[in-house]
Parts: C-alpha cells; structure tokens; sequence
C-alpha cells in the first residue's frame, strides 16, 4: 500500500509544464519503477547476506563445510553476484567463489588474498551485529589495480559473529553492478532504436554511465577525477544536484528528466544498512536528443481507442487492489510493474482521487488530456472549471455534482458521455467511467475515472446521423414505396409513398406480415419462401427483381416492379422491399400493343389496294410490248411487297408476343442458309456502299431451323450491318464451327455501339429510342425479332463492340448430329420412352428430333392436363419438363407429381429458360431431378441426361402386370403393397377366377401359391398372348412340393425365404428375362 | 345448296378500292359472279335475293361488323347454311381463332393476291361441311 503510495505519489507529485508533463510523467514512472526494480533486487541481495551470514555462524565458521553453500549459492546468482567470500576478522580470505565467465569456481586457498586494505574492510571492522555495510558503486579492484574491463561493482558486508564479542569474520558479496544497470534499462524505452540516452550519475557528478565511455567512472581514475559532468554540462550539475528528486531541463534543446535515489532511502530503516558513502546517490537520467523529442511531439496524437478499455482499466485496477491486498508481495511487485506499464502505456486517460477528493494518480494520457491543472490540493468542485469541462454543445461547466468521479466518491459506478475539455479553444469530446475503490471492509478509499477523447467517435456518429438523416429524407421523399422487413416477415419500416400507393396508413403496416400486401397465391406461400431463404440462402427475387401486384387496402391489386435487398447487420437480417407503381407503363405498353395492331390493319388496307392494282395492271398488261411500263410496274410491286414484309415485322412481334408465331423446323445446311441470304442481300449492301464478304468453314453441319426465319435473322443483321458500315470497309460474315455450336458472325466496321446501350439493343424500338443520332431508318424491332426468334429455334445471338472500331453480331446454333433431316414422329425408335413436356410445339418438335436421333422414343404433351393425361396411360422412363406450362405453376406440378407414387421416382430433366432460377428453389429430394437444362438446348446434354434418367429407370422396369393366385387373403394383400409402386397385380382366389382371367388378358407374370387346392387344374397356356413367349410363373409354397407342378416353373420359393427387398428382385427379374 | 360448285359470291367491303380490286379478281379472274355490298345492312339486304353460294366478309366494316353480320346471318335460318369466310387485315392469332370459332369457314388476310384470290376461294369451297 505504502509502495503504490509512493509510485502515485512519484508520478503524481509534479508539477511541470504542460508540454513536458506527459513525457515527464512517462519518464518518471519508468525511472521510478527502475528503482522499484533494483530496491527489490537489493533487498534479495541483503536477504542473500543474511542467510549467508546466519549459516556461516551456526556452522561455527568452518570454511570447508560453507564452500558448498557458498558455491551453490553464487551457482544461482550468476550473471547477479561476481564473487562470494568469507573474511576472516583480519581481512584475509577464507573462501572465496567466483564466477568465472558463467562457470563457478572455488578459488583455491593458495591464491586467496588478504583484503585488509580495501576500504569497505576497514569499514565493516565497526559493524555491529546484524548491520550490513553497502560499498560504493564503483569498479572491482584486483590487487590494486581497477580489473578491466570494468567491472562495476556493489559490495555488500555483514560481519559473522560466533559467540564472540568481536566478529568472527566477514561475508561479502559483490553484487554486479551490470545487472543493476540491466535492471534500469530494461524499464526505459529501448535506446537501441532511438535516439533517447540513459545517463547515470553518482552524488560526486561522476558518470556511471554516460555519452562518452571514457568519462565513466573517473573518479576510479586518478588522472580523470576532473571529468565529472559539470565539466561538460555545468548547467546541467547545477541542476541536479541542488535539485529535489525529480526534475526535468532542457539540454541542448533535448529534453533531460531524471530522478534522483538516495541509497539510504533506497531500503526501510528495518534493513539496518551502513553505507560506505554516507551520501551515497544516483542520478539516474533519460535523455530525450532533440530530433527524437520533435519526433515524440509529433506521434503526440492520442489515439482514439475503444472507449471500453476504461471499463478494464477500472475493473484491472480493482483486481489489482483485490490482490494487492492479499498480501502476496511477490505477485504485489509483478502486479505493480506491469500495472504501471499498462497504465503509462493505455490510451486512455486514467485519473484517481482518493476520498478526501484529493489527485492519487494520473497516467500520462490524462496528463495529456486535462494538462497540468489538478495537482497539489484542490477542491474538487473547481475541477469543473480548472480542467475546463464543458457540457456537451453548451457553453455551461459541468456540474462538478455530476461528475462521474465525483459520484464515484459516493460509491456509484457513473459514466458521461456528455462532457467536452476545452483544451487552446478546442473543445474535445470525452467519455468518462468512473468507479469507486473499497477497501476489504468496504469503505470507498479512492475513486477511478477513466476517460478518452472520443472526438473521432463523435464525428463518426455526426456523420452516420448526417447520412441517416438523408438516408430518411430519401426514403420519405421517394415515390417508390419502400418496406423493410425482418427475418420472420414483420414489417419494420415503412416510407410515405408506400401509404399514398397503397391506400394503408402506419399503423395498419407496422409489426404485421408483408404477406398482407400480397394477394394469393403468394400471401399464404410468402413466410415459406422466406423461411427457405433464411435457412438455404437461396432466393430467385432477391437482386434481381421482378413484377408482382400489391393488395391494396381497399382490395384492388397494384402491379409493380419489386426489387429486394438483403440487409445484414449484427443482430438483425432484413429485407428492403422497393416497389414502382408501374400501372402507367403497363398501360403505355398496353398502347403500344394496340398502336401496333391498329397500324398495321391501317397499313394493311391500303397496301392491299396498291399490290392488289399492281398486279391486276401486271396481268392487264403482261401480253404489251411496253418494256418501261413493265418495269416501272415491276420496281412498284417489288417495293409494295417490300412494305408488306415491314408491316409483317411489326406483326411479327405481336405474335411473338403472344407465343402464336409459327415455326416449321427442319434439318438444314447452314453453309447453304448464309450464302443465300449473303448473296440476296448483295445488292442491299452495294446501295450502302459496302460488300459482304463471306468467309465460311462450317462444312456440311446442320442445323434445326425454320429456314424462312433463320434467313430473315440473318437478312436482319447483315443489313443493319450495311447500314452502320462507312462506305468502302466491308462487312465480314464468318460462318465457324465451335464443338457442337454453330457461329454465324456479321463483323461491321461501323461507329460501334455505346456500352450504355447495351442493354437497350434488344429491345423493342431499340433504336427509335436510344439512337436518334445515329438513326438509320429501319423499325428498331429487328433485333427485338431476330433475338426471339432465334431463341425460339434453340439458338442465341449476341454481340461485341468495340466504339470506332465496329460491331460483332453473331447467332449461336447447336450443331444437328443426325444423318436423316427429317424429324420422325414417335413410334419411331424402339428405345426407352420419354415424355417431352413442352408448350412450345416447335421447341417440343426440336427436343423429340434430338431424342428420337438417339434412339429415345418420345411422346409429347403441351400442358398439365395432357401430361397428367399421358402419364396414366403409359409408363415412361423419363421426362423432359418445361417450367412455364400455361395451365401450371412449376411448384404446384412438383407437388402433383411428388404426391403421386407413379411419378414420385421417375427421372425429370427440366428443359426451361428459368431452369437456372428454378434450380434453387426446389427442395432437394422433392422429385427425381436428372438434370436442369437452359435453353437453349444442348443436344449433348440433353441425350446424356435423358440416357442416365431412362437407364436408372429401367431398373425398376417395366411396369408389369402379375396375377397372384392366393387363398390368403393377409398375404395376397401384402404382395399388392409391396409390388404397388412397380406393378399392377391382380388377386385371385381360386384357380377356376385365374383360369377366367388368363383367358381374358394376358400378364407378365404369374404368382401361385402351392397352398391352393387344384392348382394342377390351372390353364395355363405355353405361350402368351403373342404367341411368343411363355409366361413366368413363380411358385411360393409353405413346403418343398413344387416338383408336382405340371407347367414350366422358373422360380420356387418357400415363403419364409423372403423378405421384401429379395421379394420385389425376383419378380423384376423374372418380368425382365421375359421382356427381353 | 347442290354439290354443283361455288358460282355466286356475296361481297362486303366498305373500301371502295379494295372492293373493286376484288370486283375484278372474282369476276374478270375468277369468272364468279359478284354481289358487291358496302355496309352490313346492304348485305343483309341483299343476301336473300342474290342467293351466294358462299360469303365474302371483311371484318372491320362500319356501324356493323363483320362478326356481327355473322352473327346476324347464322340466325336467320334461311342463310344460315351460307359460308363465310373473312377477308381482313386484323390477322391476329388470337382473332383468327375467334373468328373460326364462331363459324367462319376460312380467314383470307389482307393484302390478298388478286390473283390468286379466286383459287384460294375455291379451295376453300371444297373443305365446307355439306
């Protein structure tokens, strides 16, 4: 207690100015707790003295029997004591162990020295009993001569009394001194990597240690006694040498602070210690050089740490005053210590008053923070005023009543986060804990603050609450409705667009479900698909965004576009909800699909009047020789057609729109597809200018395609690509191979198309709305055309460019494998069945050509019902399936088809555009998935997949229909069970039921039991209904009499030999053997 | 009507270029002979004197149009037995069915050959249910 007394009282009692006081104090503390260090070192080295002396006496002086315990003794000090010795009364040695470069030895008694002369002997003669005599620090003397190198030394002499009046002898240990240099080095910073210097010096001026090592130690010296530091630095003797403890000066513009320790106050009066030199003292220095302090000045930046360090600090100050008080001084010295350093070291400032409201201590960080204004005594009601503490953003002192340090002398645990310093006209923000200390009896003795400067804090906080509050503006300001959401669908938030939009008001929102602004089906299957989200992570809406329509208060839907963004914070998941009223654009839309069916019925009529005329006057005059007429008839009708065809275009769209556009797919040679249509539109690109030059390596590959609407795709391109071309730099048309795609590339040299564009140029009226610049004539609808409908023939188009250096347009196409161009129907093949459902006749026609190529018979069905339909009438051994079926939505048809046991494990390869989307929403295991396939198609795929699915089908095939012919009931009923996902079996109980039965139908597979009575009588014929083959028949039997049987037997089994499974194998074994 | 073939054709056409056109294509081409009517009521009109084998209607017509005339010819049981075919330029998926499901034997669309018209019609002709 008294020591931590002293280490607060040292640190706490200057008083130096402000710029200084933080170095001051941090120099302070670790020179002070240096001196803690060598004091506790000392004492051990007084304790060693003592047990030496204690044991040399009860041994009743005999040298031979001590220098074990010598010997043992300087073996665990070494690199601490250079020798240990025992003195006779007069002087001479009697042991003597050295330490000789880390080996300890005992001098032998012939070279052991008469040490009569040495001062510290003279000195110890006058000892009394149990006093010890601390020599000066100074270098170890060999036979009168200063040992070199030098040997800095304490020695430490107590006399031995036996029994005797006089003492006896002596003990001596010498103590090294570079262990006690060591020890105050290792508390100052390490000068190794500085610029910082230690310097020490003793009560004469003397350098210990010092700049200049041939200064050191001169008093040793008879021609160096001159060299004491006044004799460099004046001043700085002058100083220190009057000065009281501690202190701190400038020298040569660097910054000196030392202290000063007095031996004699090194060790209590109990210790009992004579000193050689009664005024025995060191100055221990740290010099801080200029450039390093300018350096410090610098780094002088209190860091902005977590403000919670505070509440450590406090809670490892009472754990270190919990265990100071036990009483342990070992864990008291090392607690001590490091407590220091970590308080010198923290960011934070840490300020203790005891209970009478006076300072205890303060760390350097405080120091910095609150200056040099509290110290000596003071009232702490002026605290307030003297550290300049200011509430929080006025202009009013803190309440010296409400101080957190105050509140903590009344035993409170308080904390402030609203004060401000004013430190050189600038208020710093600082948060304070403060907590009080209690004693075992539990009587508050001190009180802890620990505070930091929270600017940085503070401005973080002003920035997040700027952003939030423009963040809120944003949102309040939007005419999107936003919603926020929780995990479990809660509202949390809504924005005042989201009111007006929708009809609601707050409250009737806020805490409820957001499936109330959902209409059904997704009301009810909204928490499901949130539920799947959070424990999958898996979502088709989040960040991407689609069309929903919200259930307005009054029961009207709204469609609107919704986008989703997932909010993760600590703590809480949620989900921001943007919805756009998108009513005007659905009617826009709306309009422009009528606009287009108006114009191109107005269109249509008076074009029908001009082509109609031009051809009857074609006709009228076919048989004159007017050769102009003829032609100038020729140039109107061609561009009559030429209108017609544009007008067909905007028709087109429409009936792309609508899924109504007629596609005839067949086999063709893409070589002979992009010549024609490259020399058709020759002429086209010599009115622009330009030429199509056509490269072409495809050789003799096919491809699927309506041919009429591949060659208007690429007719589509090229021409574009004239358009765009600069006169004189020709068009590429590249026609490659790439595995099993076909790419056919129209390469221009045109102004390229902007990035921004991008995403607009497959759009509807692409150009008429984004190039106005560049606008070239044409409808802007061709690429909106060409896209979908190569996408509807299985391909892709696509392109890159590059601005000023031209486009790339190219259309993908799979590659068709087969021989024979033109597609079969099904029946075909003899090959496992496959069930295409498909609404797209022509992507359905392109999946049984690719499938019935293989070997695959397939069978198709356009929707539900015909699927539902196609299943009850036929096994397949799999199933191609399209998502989007006009009559279903997928999920619902995953349910249908997990719920029904034919259906539940056959083999689905799933062929749709969302296949990709849909993938992560279905639950694993809900139905037996091969495959997802994209489109477009991949036929390699396609064909694997499908081959996979049907052959682990097969396993399990076909479906049979078994006669079992049984009189017990319990057992004819668990076949059914059993064999019900697999085949369809018919019971029978009597052999003449049986006999009607085979007569009427025909199965694959006959059961008996041998229990029957008349089971000879069965008619069974030797062939089946097609005359091909003999129906198995498998006899089970309670006992081994099978060989009564009179028709052809392939499996007798004993009932009791079976389980299910082995069951179930045979007879699909049996049912396979006959199939084949 | 007998199986003899188709000889009289009822025409409505409000476009009075068009009418012509196909005046010329049934008539000059064809060798049909014409009934020309520009309005839903002149057909109504007319259809019980002029007797057709077969009707020719277009669609968008004003006041009346053509699935109203349909619609109008298929009640009165005296021409109910006539067919109808369309010849419009509203061509539709979704109209053409309708058009069909309402009893149209056939759609022509606009703009039509003229000539090709008449063969087309005959065509025609022959796929009706006697």
């Amino acid at each position: 207690m008294l020591l931590l007394a002293a280490v607060f009282g040292y640190v706490y009692q200057q008083r130096v100015e402000v710029d200084n006081a933080r170095l001051r104090n941090a120099t302070s503390v670790a020179l002070h707790s240096a001196v803690l260090s060598i004091r506790f070192k000392l004492k051990e080295v007084l304790n060693d003295v003592r047990v030496l002396v204690e044991l040399s006496a009860g041994s009743r002086f005999r040298p031979d029997s001590l220098k074990p315990l010598y010997r043992s003794l300087l073996k665990n000090r070494i690199g601490v004591y250079d020798q240990i010795r025992l003195l006779d009364r007069d002087g001479n040695e009697l042991i003597r162990v050295n330490d000789e470069n880390g080996r300890v030895q005992v001098v032998p008694d012939d070279q052991l020295q008469d040490k009569s002369d040495y001062y510290y002997f003279r000195q110890a003669r006058t000892l009394n009993a149990g006093e010890i005599l601390m020599s000066q620090f100074d270098l170890n003397v060999e036979r009168g001569k200063v040992e070199v190198p030098y040997t800095p030394m304490l020695r430490f002499i107590a006399p031995v009394y036996v029994n005797d009046p006089e003492a006896s002898g002596f003990v001596v240990i010498n103590y090294l001194g570079t262990d006690l240099l060591q020890r105050i080095r290792k508390h100052l910073p390490d000068y190794t990597e500085t610029l910082n210097q230690f310097w020490m010096l003793n009560d004469q001026g003397y350098w210990i240690q010092g700049p200049d090592p041939e200064k050191e130690w001169a008093f040793m010296f008879e021609d160096k006694r001159h060299l004491t530091v006044a004799y460099d630095y004046p001043e700085l003797w002058a100083t220190v040498r009057t000065a009281p403890e501690r202190g701190q000066m400038f020298l040569n513009r660097g910054l000196l602070t030392y202290v000063s320790v007095h031996a004699h106050r090194l060790f209590g009066r109990g210790e009992n210690i004579v000193y050689s030199n009664p005024n025995e003292r060191w100055f221990l220095v740290d010099y801080l050089t200029e450039p390093q302090l300018s350096l410090r000045r610098n780094g002088l930046s209190g860091d902005l740490l977590q403000a919670f360090i505070a509440i450590a600090l406090v809670s490892s100050l009472l754990l270190w005053w919990t265990i100071r008080s036990m009483g342990q001084r070992w864990l008291e010295q090392q607690y001590e210590k490091l407590f220091i350093d970590v308080m010198e070291r923290i960011p934070t400032g840490v300020f203790v008053l005891d209970n009478r409201g006076q300072p205890f201590y303060m760390n350097q960080t405080a120091a910095a923070i609150v200056g040099d204004k509290l110290a000596g005594d003071f009232d702490i009601d002026a605290l307030p005023e003297l550290c300049q503490v200011y509430r929080e953003g006025s202009d009013r002192l803190y309440p010296p009543a409400e101080l957190p340090i105050v509140k903590a002398l009344q035993g409170e645990t308080a904390t402030a986060y609203d004060m401000e310093i004013k430190r050189a006209d600038q208020r710093i923000p600082i948060q304070v804990n403060a907590a009080p200390i209690k004693d075992e009896r539990g009587r508050i003795t001190h009180a802890v603050a620990a505070f930091s400067d929270i600017s940085r804090l503070k401005q973080q906080q002003a920035r997040i609450r700027e952003e939030e509050t423009l963040h809120r503006a944003l949102l309040d300001s939007s005419v999107d409705a936003i919603v926020t959401i929780d995990e479990r669908g809660l509202i949390r938030r809504i924005n005042p667009a989201l009111e007006t939009m929708f009809g609601y008001n707050g409250e009737e929102l806020l805490g409820k479900n957001v499936n109330l602004l959902m209409p059904e089906p997704y009301r009810s299957q909204h928490d499901g698909y949130l539920r799947n989200f959070l424990e999958t992570g898996r979502s088709k809406i989040i960040g991407v965004g689609r069309e929903v329509e919200v259930r307005c208060k009054d029961g009207s839907l709204i469609p609107c576009d919704l986008t989703i963004t997932e909010v993760k914070l600590p703590g809480k998941h949620l989900f921001k909800g943007i919805l756009r009223d998108i009513r005007e654009r659905k009617r826009i839309e709306q309009m422009q699909k009528e606009f287009i069916a108006t114009v191109s019925h107005e269109l249509r009529t008076p074009l029908t009047a001009i082509s109609g005329s031009l051809k009857l006057l074609a006709n009228e005059l076919s048989g004159e020789a007017n050769p102009l007429a003829n032609e100038l008839l020729e140039i109107a009708g061609t561009n009559a057609e030429r209108l017609i065809l544009l007008v067909n275009d905007i028709l087109d769209i429409e009936k792309l729109a609508a899924g109504a556009m007629k596609f005839t797919l067949e086999a063709a040679r893409l070589s002979d597809l992009v010549g024609r249509t490259v020399a058709a539109n020759q002429s086209y690109a010599e009115q622009h200018g330009t030429r199509f030059e056509l490269l072409e390596n495809t050789g003799d590959a096919d491809v699927v395609v309506d041919k009429d609407r591949f060659v208007q795709v690429l007719t589509n391109l090229l021409s574009n690509a004239a358009k765009f071309s600069p006169p004189g730099r020709p068009v590429k048309v590249l026609s490659e191979r790439d595995g099993d795609l076909l790419r056919v590339t129209v390469a221009d040299q045109g102004p390229g198309i902007p990035e921004s564009f991008k995403e607009h140029l497959f759009k509807k009226f692409a150009q008429a709305e984004h190039a106005d610049s560049q606008r070239k004539g044409g409808t802007g609808l061709g690429l909106y055309i060409a896209k979908s409908m190569i996408e509807r023939m299985g391909g892709r188009i696509d392109y890159e460019s590059e601005i000023g250096r031209g486009s790339r347009f190219y259309i993908e196409i799979p590659v068709y494998h087969g021989a024979d161009a033109k597609p079969t129907l099904s029946n075909a093949g003899t090959g496992p069945r496959i069930l295409v459902c498909e609404d797209d006749r022509d992507v359905a026609k392109l999946l049984t050509i690719m499938l019935e190529k293989s070997g695959f018979r397939a069978d198709t069905a356009s929707n539900a019902a015909e699927l539902r339909k196609m299943l009850e009438g036929q096994d397949y051994a799999a199933m191609t399936l399209d998502l989007m079926l006009p009559d279903m939505h997928w999920p619902a048809l995953f349910e249908e088809l997990r719920r029904n046991d034919r259906t539940r494990h056959m083999p689905v390869i799933v062929v749709s555009a969302i296949a990709e989307e849909a993938k992560h929403e279905v639950s694993v295991g809900a139905i037996n998935i091969f495959d997802w396939l994209s489109k477009p198609i991949d036929e390699h795929r396609l064909i694997r997949a499908v081959s996979e699915a049907s052959a682990s089908k097969t396993q399990s095939e076909p479906r049979a229909n078994i006669l079992y012919l049984d009189d017990d009931r319990a057992q004819a009923r668990k076949i059914v069970a059993l064999l019900q996902h697999r085949a369809d079996v018919v019971v029978s109980r009597s052999v003449g039921d049986a006999n009607r039965l085979l007569s009427e139908r025909s199965f694959h597979l006959i059961i008996v039991s041998m229990n029957l009575p008349n089971i000879s009588e069965l008619s069974l014929h030797p062939e089946d209904d097609n005359g091909l083959r003999p129906i198995p028949v498998m006899v089970v039997s309670g006992e081994n009499n099978a060989q009564k049987i009179l028709f052809e037997v392939q499996q007798i089994s004993r009932k009791s030999q079976y389980n299910d499974e082995s069951l179930v194998a045979t007879i699909q074994r049996l049912i396979r053997s006959n199939a084949k | 009507m007998t199986a003899g073939g188709l000889h009289k054709i009822l025409y409505v056409e409000d476009d009075r270029d068009i009418q012509r056109i196909a005046q010329l294509a049934l008539e000059r081409i064809g060798g049909f002979e014409i009934k020309l009517c520009g309005s839903g009521q002149e057909a109504l009109a007319e259809v019980g004197g002029f007797a057709p084998d077969l009707i020719l209607l277009d669609i968008m017509l004003p006041e009346m149009d053509g699935l109203t005339i349909l619609d109008a010819l298929q009640r009165d049981a005296g021409t109910a037995g006539i067919p109808v075919v369309f010849m419009t330029a509203r061509v539709q998926a979704e109209d053409v069915a309708e058009y069909r499901q309402r009893g149209a034997l056939d759609v022509i669309f606009k703009p039509f050959d003229p000539m090709t018209l008449a063969d087309r019609l005959r065509e025609i002709w022959l796929t009706r249910q006697p």
